[in-house]
């Protein structure tokens, strides 16, 4: 099973709702606005799978993980994974 | 932020409609994100050209990336196991970015190193992608400018 992990470390600063985020393996600074700091947290707490980290994303925010969550959760990751900030183990 | 100014206005507006529990101005501001893949959740920042172009003399590259522990690099720039054919122990240090600039540019070794481990270490550093250790500094080599 694909296990989702945090490609660390990075620095964070909270300004305004969302995360300002500085990458030193890439030299990168990110904007991330919901819900990208959300799974980066969750995912801080404990790698977990794209279904697991979907369930986890839907509880924490509060809204109903049907079909569409978790497809934008996918797509969400995909995003973090091209960038550099989550890897796939 | 322009994220918000890129959501359909349907879909906005439905969003509002919707009872949420307990109707939170962040409950709503998650939702809309959760549920609007169009809009950018993303701005990246990038050093600059001219900055990474500096740096290159005193920038570094590991190799294999910090967390790759115990394996090889062989011939093609892959990491394998130890003593896998073709295969060569990592640099005991990171590379200069100098050295890789003249390594990619001239074909030269790394100062230690054999002529067949330089080359291996080379393919490998080639094969970085954004994300890794040593990527900007990589990069920074690219620029033709330099």
């Amino acid at each position: 099973m694909t296990r989702l992990i945090p490609h660390g470390p990075y620095k964070t600063l909270k300004i305004d709702g969302l995360l300002l985020l500085f990458h030193p393996a890439s030299g990168a600074t990110h904007v991330l606005d919901s819900p990208m700091p959300e799974i980066l947290e969750l995912l801080e707490i404990d790698g977990c799978d794209m279904s697991l980290l979907a369930h986890r994303l839907c509880e924490q925010l509060g809204v109903e993980c049907d079909d569409e969550a978790r497809s934008v959760t996918a797509a969400r990751v995909a995003e973090l994974i091209e960038i550099g900030l989550v890897r796939s183990i | 932020m322009h994220v918000e100014d890129g959501l359909p206005n349907d879909e906005a507006e439905a969003v509002q409609d919707s009872p949420l529990p307990n109707d939170p101005q962040s409950s709503r501001r998650h939702l809309l994100r959760l549920g609007a893949l169009g809009a950018a959740a993303v701005v990246t920042i990038r050093p600059g050209l001219a900055q990474a172009a500096a740096s290159v003399t005193t920038c570094t590259i590991p190799v294999p990336a910090p967390g790759t522990t115990n394996q090889w690099i062989n011939r093609n720039g892959s990491l394998v196991s130890p003593n896998a054919a073709n295969s060569y122990p990592p640099p005991s240090a990171p590379l200069k970015g100098v050295d890789v600039a003249n390594a990619i540019k001239y074909g030269t070794s790394y100062p230690g190193y054999s002529y067949d481990a330089s080359a291996a270490y080379t393919t490998y550093i080639k094969q970085l992608s954004q994300g890794t250790a040593g990527f900007t500094c990589f990069a920074s080599i690219q620029n033709p400018g330099i």
